[in-house]
């Protein structure tokens, strides 16, 4: 190989682009251009506002090997969707969808049997096939502006999902996407691109759970590109358990386009990787649209975990709802940037941001930076944060009933995130949920009873 | 032996000496009411003897069940049997009633070498302890105290202490924040676990709870000290004269 130059050395995604950038099937295009706009303002530093807090250095160290496809022949006949799923996946009854690095594995999938109103296709299908609609349907950046990580999905894309909720379909049965990441035996982190496309019709309903989990065999990395849109009137529940191996990257970037009278109602539990981010752009762009976008997060050992939130209030009377509540342990950090813009045109908007964050050992931090951006006069908004030790009184009244301290700690730690938990409204969705956070909290040394 | 044995307790608050040497002698099947004007050490001297944190007792002895109480730390001295009922009962909000009470009995169980109830033994439990105590034990299936009235705060302190079945049991103002009703209901609960094998520290402002629970002894708690004790009429010579008297003594 001929000598790179310095910033190939640095950027361990340049050279993979710059191929990308030259592939010739139905996204050219879109490869081109998010190659471009990667290429332009590579991988993020802290310079950017919103990497202000998460720095990328360890995967400039660890380096990355795009991930191979998964040999589906190699597949035992007998794996099921419910044999195939890691115990860390959330455990939830539902319609289940398994994306291998990325990739679609459809012998882990019930692609044959979708509720009624669900229409799923592969992005490898599609690309296969040479579907011209494919562009439409993705975009270089998922809408957010100046997002090398998002253009880097796109530049990479293999696979993905493609899902259509059919207008006025009220689907009972959850769909549940269960993305494993597993490392190829390379040193490097092995490197997958999800990609989902969810249009929900108008006045559709339908609930999604998504788990992302981890082998735990070597490093991976995870960046995610999620593009969603609710018709008028629609309503979607959507969960998201990021539990992925401890040594693993997780990056998302989630857009989410909310027309007028819909209701978007999602939670993101992130108790695993080494670092994990996940930014969400919400544009509410019809009247009376909502998004409660909220989460619990956990760290411990050295684990950075950073929630990046953008609420654009465009439509008169829209709600956003963003609380999240965060535990960190040991040298861990926890990041919430959260900005809501409210535009002239956004009256009676009602938008409120909280951050909850309780930090269990000196070497833990939180960086907590709610933002109002208002044009509108007739608003009700508010933000806050607060950050803060486990309750004293508490503590005692605990140990005043014989209860030791490990134990008294451990069980005021999970009231404090099971209370956040509570808004996720599906029974069975809100008791996995619950199920995988006082697993994970019970792995906590010095914590756990 | 007594029960209970404190011998010259001094405690402090933040470097400021509370408890001047406080004697007290407690047996088995006892009710001692310990009176006392606001800022007398009532709360300290409930608190020293149930292990907070903050309330550092600097000289003198107490002996509970013929062991050193203050070398145990405060789950310890549950588990040995001391309950002390909250004068303002914490809320634990995710924390649901039943899981809380069964952590605690099981720790105890626990702690004494048997084995832990599984979550339908001690749901059988509890209701029976309810049932005993004409309680209903639907306030368990709420989070601890969130949301309570001060009435439903004082019932919960006292199922807690049936399903505990502590030897010693300091009640800490439970008179506080009770209107008449909740505080006959509370008060029958008590009397109900009145027992030859359980002895009670009430400690109180007023003299009203006392028609309730009616005490064996009477001690004026006063600027740290026991100043006075006697029967049960003391707590009437008490309600008419005021603590001027103790006061100036102390």
């Amino acid at each position: 190989m001929s000598a790179m130059s310095d910033s190939d050395t640095q950027d361990p995604f340049s050279a993979s682009v710059r191929a990308d950038s030259l592939r010739r099937d139905a996204i050219a295009d879109l490869r081109q251009k998010a190659a471009g706009a990667y290429e332009s303002a590579g991988l993020p530093t802290r310079r950017v506002e919103r990497w202000k807090f998460t720095d990328l250095k360890g995967l400039r160290k660890l380096g990355f090997a795009q991930a191979a496809p998964v040999d589906v022949a190699a597949t035992p006949e007998s794996a099921t969707p419910e044999s195939a799923t890691p115990e860390s996946a959330a455990a939830v009854d539902g319609v289940r969808l398994t994306l291998v690095n990325g990739r679609v594995v459809p012998a882990l999938s019930d692609l044959d049997n979708l509720p009624k109103g669900v229409r799923v296709r592969t992005i490898a299908d599609a690309l296969a096939e040479g579907d011209a609609d494919l562009t439409a349907r993705l975009s270089v950046d998922a809408g957010f502006t100046d997002a090398p990580m998002a253009a880097l999905n796109t530049a990479a894309l293999e696979d993905g999902l493609l899902i259509d909720i059919a207008d006025g379909a009220i689907v009972d049965d959850l769909l549940h996407l269960v993305f494993i990441n597993v490392n190829q035996g390379t040193e490097a982190a092995t490197a997958s691109f999800p990609r989902l496309a969810l249009n929900v019709g108008a006045a559709a309903q339908a609930t999604i759970v998504e788990s992302h989990v981890g082998a735990g065999t070597g490093p991976t990395l995870s960046n995610g590109v999620s593009e969603i849109a609710l018709g008028p009137k629609a309503s979607l529940a959507h969960s998201v358990l990021q539990n992925e191996a401890l040594q693993s990257y997780h990056l998302g970037s989630t857009s989410l386009s909310v027309d007028e009278g819909a209701s978007y109602n999602g939670f993101v539990l992130q108790l695993g990787a080494a670092l994990a981010r996940r930014e969400v752009r919400a544009i509410l762009k019809g009247a009376k649209a909502e998004a409660h976008i909220n989460g619990a997060y956990l760290g411990d050992g050295d684990r950075v975990v950073d929630n990046t939130l953008f609420v654009d209030h465009a439509a008169p009377e829209t709600v956003s709802r963003e609380t999240f509540k965060g535990v960190l342990d040991n040298r861990s950090r926890g990041v919430f940037q959260a900005k809501t813009l409210v535009r002239q045109v956004a009256q009676k908007t009602d938008g409120q941001q909280l951050h909850k964050a309780l930090l269990l050992a000196d070497g833990a931090e939180v960086d907590a930076k709610p933002e109002l951006e208002i044009y509108a006069d007739d608003v009700a908004c508010a933000h806050g944060a607060t950050v803060g030790d486990l309750n004293k009184d508490q503590l005692f009244y605990l140990r005043a009933r014989g209860i030791p301290e490990h134990q008294a700690r451990a069980m005021l730690i999970e009231a404090f995130m099971i209370d956040s938990l509570n808004v996720i409204e599906r029974a069975q969705v809100r008791e996995a949920f619950q199920a995988a956070l006082a697993a994970r909290l019970n792995q906590i040394e010095g914590i756990g009873g | 032996m007594a029960l209970l044995e404190i011998k010259d307790l001094h405690a402090e608050v933040g470097g400021t000496e509370i408890l001047k040497g406080i004697n007290l002698s407690v047996n088995a099947g006892e009710v001692h009411a310990i009176m006392g004007p606001n800022g007398s050490g009532k709360s300290t001297l409930s608190y020293t003897l149930a292990g907070r944190d903050g309330y550092e007792p600097s000289s003198g002895s107490v002996l509970y069940n013929g062991k050193d109480l203050l070398a145990m730390a405060a789950e310890e001295r549950a588990c040995e049997g001391l309950f002390l009922a909250f004068q303002y009962p914490v809320e634990l909000p995710g924390v649901g009633g039943t899981t809380f009470l069964k952590h605690a009995l099981n720790a105890k169980r626990k702690y004494h070498g048997e084995a832990e109830l599984d979550a339908m033994e001690f749901v059988k439990a509890l209701r029976a302890k309810a049932k005993e105590l004409n309680m209903s034990d639907d306030m368990l299936k709420r989070p601890v105290n969130v949301g309570f009235s001060g009435g439903e705060k004082k019932r919960n302190e006292t199922l807690q202490m049936a399903v505990l079945e502590p030897t010693l049991a300091v009640l800490d103002e439970t008179d506080s924040g009770l209107d008449i009703d909740a505080l006959k209901i509370v008060s029958d609960g008590v009397n109900k676990l009145r027992s030859p094998d359980r002895a009670f520290v009430v400690i109180t402002h007023y003299q009203r709870l006392l028609d309730y629970i009616v005490p064996d002894h009477v001690h004026v708690l006063s600027n740290g000290r026991i100043v006075k004790s006697g029967g049960k009429e003391l707590a009437h010579e008490l309600e008419a004269n005021g603590y001027a008297d103790y006061v100036d003594a102390a």
